[in-house]
């Protein structure tokens, strides 16, 4: 409450007027001044400074052998009952020992606290202070016990061949995940704290011989300039540090599961592990590497390879295949052949609308299934595609409100759409494909072809971190377009990917002999 | 926020006048099939035939006869009539009566063809030998829609080489290249629609000879289009007891080739090598022992076939082989004093075919 | 200290870029220019363009290589103070700024008839100039990128060609040089122009990162370009007779106008399309270059504004004048001109004039 205030910004912050309710305390605290000798002095103080927080626990006792008397503070929800209970009190409060000694808590991290700014980020940081009459410091212990969710399989990117972990809401354990894998010196941890109420721990993994120091550079002076109340979650932390705000492609990638992580680590990108959010960002990135997924390398590579191309199809399909649609049935009609230009014509002429407006229903209608689908529980959700599939399929086609090409056509896009593995990607390509249908609409395969370019256009100009968002493929680096459209034998990839800026690119050598 | 106003009054702009190009599919009419024909005053006619995609509607094809100066200005009659906005970008067929085939200048009536970017150039183009009329208002009833029909036929007859498939774009190269004269599928309708081979046009396009499907394909081996099928039904003269021996094969490979010199005139020579595969045989003949007799009477009769063929040509005037481009190619000096009486020329010159057969195969019976 | 070390391009970008100039909307009509003009010889014409280019072009690298940290517009200061290279560079801003209104009238022109014919041009010119001003605000690193990225895109577009080709005649090509060599010499200068757009890389070279592969990248450019027409000459030729090809005012798009899919048909309306960002390829650099020279000229540092400035007079323009195929011709003519003086005539002069310059300024010192 009292800390936040950095010297170096003179503007007037907000602090100042959220210190001033306390002002009608009789001894108001701030955060550099030290803790008082005197044990119920201390209480008071924090009582005074806690007097909205029912909750907090200031249990006094006498330490057993010097009769001294002594306060364990804490708040019981954040904190571990049995660590404060068994290693904590217990031994305080039984066994005999000198006080000018070490004392006898069978924790491992204690810490010397003088400050109160201290003592009270550590109370609401789940952490106990133990309090000793007589001394001008307390003890932090760490007794940080939060409810917590198990290590579950990720859920929103499921990998047939990935582990089976993912991340959780705990940021320590996050990067206890990311440790397991790259149990390694030059892992580098970097933690921040932005946020003025709900601080929050932002750390910066990344490996410090790999990764480049532009972007490092450019990334903690990002993070430092953040100055918000609190971070909820790892997208409103991207929407503050990305390149390019107004750009429908997210420059930067989210994922909850760890190996994605580290694999991304190894190649010399950072990974940004925020405290209390399930999925961390990984920066810099391109946009290739949106279209791959953890399974690719642990499939065949043949197979991957398959897989990938069929991805960057599923892209273009997405993309394109509504509103071109909406273009070859209103503009340029000579490029179907005529049996089916026929078909086509016979299933149109009973509906209503404008092949645009056709298309913008359908598609607008399937959005809403999606989003229907995935709002409602898991068991009621099941029906939403009943009733998608029956009701507006078939039933709209016999009414002659769509024809039965726009369906497939619908569908078509839906299925390619889910086939990109990122869901901001797949998102903002799905957003894209409707300002697409509208310029098909207005200049047929001409307003497809200069959406297309503007499109491109965008994206070369997209930097990520000051790394391009293009390549592999502008600017060209061959060496890198072995991940790209193909995932080639992973032998073969033998440098790490040039557009992330690392250092020493080689990161493996010959690991197959000819044989 | 100036470049913000600015986008928003782009966006507004083409908004309000983007669309006005627009032209939804079931608001146009499809001619699929136009007929140009001449009536009997001598004035063209103009038939279209299009599909009708209501279901209401009883008949599937809208087809309309309209006279008109010109194939644009038929357009505007057929709008006048027709359900939808008449558009030749779909033209499947281009139906010419043989009477306006034998007018002079003809030709310049399919310009909006090649001008409008809008309209195709893979139309088949076909010759009728009666009045057009006939063919576009003939409704069969075991047949789907008449412009799917009539472009499989043609399309089917091609492959077997019964005819030519001369597309729009071809018939240009073939009208505008002095080296070659143009050839047409030939249609004509008794009780049912059937091709009849192939119509052999002059420099100045105009109708001069009809060939059979018999004789089509070996003007398709001289003009050196060997693919496809040539599948051939012959009477070999074995013995001369007058008796017909009728023997049929298909030939997996045909090579042909042209060689030319100029001698005070033209002379080609065509070497056309054969392998064939015998599919019917209707005398008894010991194959296997007497190959090379067959071989022999086989070459002969073709060799007859080619040389009347080409007679017949050569007494018109016209050149359907392109033996022009072998002697632009090869004599071009020669050919450059004679490029423009090219039928001329060619009708002095010599052309020897020599077939040379090989039996590759009986079948699977001796 | 590089100056530019942020927008530094790589030498495949400085390839592209320069290809991309080159390679606009001539190549569709250069066929029946060169048939005109040296009939089936004219791909030989080609080769000698290429070769003109390629001189002017190691001129032009070596003039700029004298001060390799200087653009065009410090170049000429130097050497002709300030305010004739001023007027040298103004020169050039209005040449770039020309190039650009003619390629981009052209392309106008060509969407209208083939896709747009009602739409307003100044409509058409709003759209053109979304992705323009999205790619030339930014520095000329982002224009490398997508000159590279297009260039990718767009490369399977030569394989369609080579559908046709299978019904080509090589005969066509016989007898090499049937009239000797003054036809052919007569269409160098068509070739010669068609290679304009190296220019630009009189503006690249300082950005350029490995400089002392600047010769080789422009000779790659410059050999893609003539690879690029060579082979679409050469399938037209190969497929229009040699009379037939002279009527078409496009001939790659009548060729293209052929390919015909089972699932698509009228190939030509699509390639047409996507030959638009080939054509975006070649604006792009030269309204960014119109707009850097003029923010150099007035010492800005941002040429953004300057780029929708451009984009607007163009557009105001087109609302005004309206301009017509025959106007747009007469335009291009305007631009070979001067690009006869700006590319082919000015690098070899400042080559001179540098060395004599750095003569001079030798003895000076001393």
């Amino acid at each position: 409450m009292f800390d936040f205030l950095k010297p170096s910004k003179g503007k007037r912050s907000f602090l100042h007027q959220q210190g001033s309710t306390h002002s009608n305390l009789q001894k108001k605290k701030s955060a550099d001044d030290v803790l008082d000798s005197d044990l119920t002095q201390n209480t008071e103080i924090l009582q005074q400074v806690f007097s909205q927080a029912p909750d907090l626990v200031i249990r006094c006792f006498s330490i057993n052998a010097s009769k001294s008397d002594a306060a364990l503070v804490y708040l019981p929800g954040l904190t571990n009952k049995d660590a404060i209970h068994n290693h904590v009190l217990k031994p305080l409060m039984s066994s005999s020992f000198e006080l000018d000694k070490e004392l006898p808590i069978t924790i491992g991290d204690v810490e010397v606290v003088e400050t109160w700014g201290q003592v009270e980020s550590a109370i609401l940081g789940g952490d106990s202070v133990l309090l000793i009459n007589g001394q001008s410091t307390g003890y932090r212990l760490d007794t940080k016990g939060w409810p917590q969710r198990q290590l579950n399989d990720p859920q929103n990117e499921i990998a047939l061949k990935g582990a089976h972990q993912g991340f959780v809401e705990t940021g320590t354990q996050n990067i206890a995940l990311i440790r397991r894998y790259i149990p390694h010196h030059e892992l580098i941890l970097k933690e921040m704290t932005i946020g003025l109420r709900g601080k929050t721990k932002v750390s910066l993994l990344y490996l410090r011989d790999v990764a480049s120091d532009d972007v490092l550079r450019e990334l903690e002076t990002r993070i430092q300039n953040i100055t918000v109340d609190a971070i909820i979650n790892t997208g409103e932390l991207i929407e503050f540090i990305e390149d390019n705000p107004y750009s429908p492609f997210p420059q930067i990638m989210l994922t909850e599961r760890p190996d994605t992580a580290v694999s991304h680590i190894l190649q010399g990108r950072f990974v940004i592990v925020l405290d209390r959010s399930p999925s961390v960002l990984i920066a810099p990135t391109n946009f290739m590497s949106f279209f791959q997924a953890v399974d690719d390398y642990g499939s065949r590579w043949l197979l991957s390879s398959f897989i990938r191309v069929s991805r960057f199809l599923a892209f273009i399909i997405t993309l394109f295949f509504p509103a071109s649609y909406v273009a070859f049935i209103s503009f340029n009609f000579e490029v179907i052949p005529m049996e089916l230009l026929l078909s086509i014509a016979e299933s149109r002429i009973k509906v209503p609308f404008a092949p645009v407006l056709e298309a913008v229903i359908m598609e607008t209608i399937l959005e809403l299934m999606r989003e229907a689908a995935l709002r409602l529980p898991t068991p009621i959700g099941q029906t939403i595609g009943i009733v998608g599939g029956i009701i507006i399929g078939q039933a709209a086609v016999q009414v002659g409100i769509v024809s039965n090409i726009m369906i497939i056509v619908v569908a078509v896009t839906a299925i390619a759409s889910y086939n990109i593995p990122n869901y901001d990607m797949s998102s903002s390509i799905r957003l894209l494909r409707f300002p697409l249908m509208l310029a098909a609409a207005m200049f047929g395969v001409v307003g497809l072809v200069v959406g297309w370019m503007t499109i491109v256009g965008h994206l070369v100009s997209l930097e990520s971190l000051g790394t391009p968002y293009g390549t592999p493929l502008a600017p060209f680096r061959f060496a890198d377009m072995k991940d790209a459209f193909l995932r080639f034998p992973l032998w073969t990839m033998k440098s790490r990917p040039k557009g992330t800026g690392a250092i020493p690119t080689i990161r493996q050598g010959r690991n197959r002999t000819k044989r | 926020m100036k470049r913000k106003t600015l986008l928003c009054l782009s966006l507004v702009a083409m908004l309000m006048t983007g669309c006005v190009d627009q032209m939804y599919v079931e608001d146009v009419s499809l001619s699929l099939i136009l007929g140009l024909d001449l009536d009997k005053n001598g004035h063209l006619l103009v038939y279209m035939s299009s599909p009708v995609f209501n279901k209401e509607a009883k008949e599937k094809e809208e087809k309309v006869e309209v006279k008109a100066v010109t194939i644009r200005d038929s357009r505007e009659l057929f709008d006048m009539t027709v359900m939808a906005l008449t558009s030749g970008s779909k033209t499947q067929l281009l139906l010419v009566g043989k009477k306006l085939l034998k007018r002079k200048n003809w030709i310049d009536y399919i310009d909006p063809f090649y001008r409008d970017p809008k309209n195709t150039v893979t139309t088949r183009v076909v010759a009728v030998d009666g009045p057009v009329s006939d063919v576009i208002f003939f409704r069969p009833k075991d047949k789907p829609r008449l412009p799917l029909y009539l472009a499989n036929l043609v399309d089917t007859a091609y492959r077997r080489n019964v005819t030519v498939k001369t597309t729009l774009q071809e018939f240009h190269e073939q009208t505008t290249e002095k080296g070659i004269t143009a050839s047409i599928t030939e249609m004509k309708k008794d009780h049912k629609i059937m091709l009849t081979g192939t119509a052999l046009l002059d420099e100045q396009s105009n109708y001069k000879l009809s060939i059979t499907p018999h004789e089509n394909k070996f003007l398709r081996i001289l003009q050196h289009k060997t693919k496809g099928d040539f599948p051939f039904t012959i009477s070999v003269p074995l013995e001369s007891n007058g008796h017909d021996h009728w023997i049929s094969f298909s030939t997996p490979s045909i090579k042909a080739k042209t060689k030319v010199r100029y001698d005070n005139h033209f002379i080609f020579d065509t070497d056309v090598k054969m392998r064939v595969v015998i599919t019917e045989r209707l005398f008894p003949f010991n194959v296997r022992s007497d190959t090379a007799k067959l071989q022999k009477s086989i070459e002969k009769k073709m060799q007859a076939d080619f040389e009347r063929l080409i007679k017949k040509t050569q007494t018109k005037g016209i050149d359907p082989f392109g033996f022009g481009i072998y002697a632009r190619a090869y004599t071009y000096p020669e050919w450059k004093k004679v490029q423009n009486q090219w039928g001329k020329a060619f009708s002095k010159a010599d052309v020897n075919v020599k077939v040379h057969v090989t039996i590759g195969g009986m079948g699977t019976i001796k | 200290m590089k100056k530019y070390a942020y927008n530094e391009i790589t030498l495949m970008q400085y390839i592209f870029l320069i290809n991309g100039t080159q390679v606009g909307t001539g190549v569709l009509s250069l066929p029946r220019i060169l048939a005109e003009k040296a009939g089936t010889d004219g791909w030989i014409a080609i080769l000698i363009g290429w070769f003109c280019s390629v001189a002017a072009s190691i001129f032009l690298v070596k003039a700029a290589a004298k001060y390799p940290e200087d653009t065009l517009y410090e170049i000429l200061i130097r050497f002709f103070g300030k305010i004739l290279g001023k007027a040298l560079v103004l020169i050039y801003m209005f040449y770039f700024a020309f190039y650009a209104w003619t390629i981009l009238v052209n392309a106008c022109l060509y969407i209208k008839a083939w896709f747009l014919p009602k739409t307003p041009d100044y409509i058409i010119l709003l759209l053109f100039s979304i992705p323009t001003f999205f790619v030339a605000r930014n520095g000329l690193r982002v224009l490398g990128r997508y000159s590279e990225l297009s260039f990718y895109m767009v490369m399977w577009i030569p394989l369609f060609l080579l559908i046709p080709l299978k019904d080509g005649n090589w005969l066509h090509f016989l007898p090499l040089l049937k009239e000797g060599w003054r036809p052919v010499l007569s269409a160098v200068p068509t070739t010669v122009f068609s290679f304009l757009g190296f220019e630009v890389a009189f503006f690249l070279y300082p950005f350029l990162q490995k400089k002392q592969h600047a010769v080789l990248g422009i000779t790659i450019a410059n050999t893609l370009t003539m690879l690029f027409y060579v082979f679409v000459t050469f399938v037209c030729f190969a497929y229009f007779s040699p009379d037939g090809i002279i009527e078409f005012n496009q001939p790659v798009l009548n060729l293209l106008k052929l390919i015909e899919f089972r699932f698509l048909e009228r190939f030509d309306m699509v390639l047409l399309a996507v030959y638009l960002i080939v054509v975006s390829t070649a604006w792009m650099p030269c309204v960014y270059f119109a707009a850097f020279c003029s923010s150099q000229l007035l010492g800005k540092q941002d040429h953004s504004n300057y780029v929708t400035i451009l984009l607007l007079i163009i557009i105001g323009l087109v609302f005004w004048l309206d301009p017509t195929w025959i106007e747009s011709e007469g335009w291009q003519k305007m631009v070979t001109k001067g690009g006869l003086l700006l590319a082919f005539a000015a690098p070899p002069f400042l080559w001179v004039y540098s060395w004599i310059y750095e003569k001079f300024r030798r003895r000076v010192n001393h």
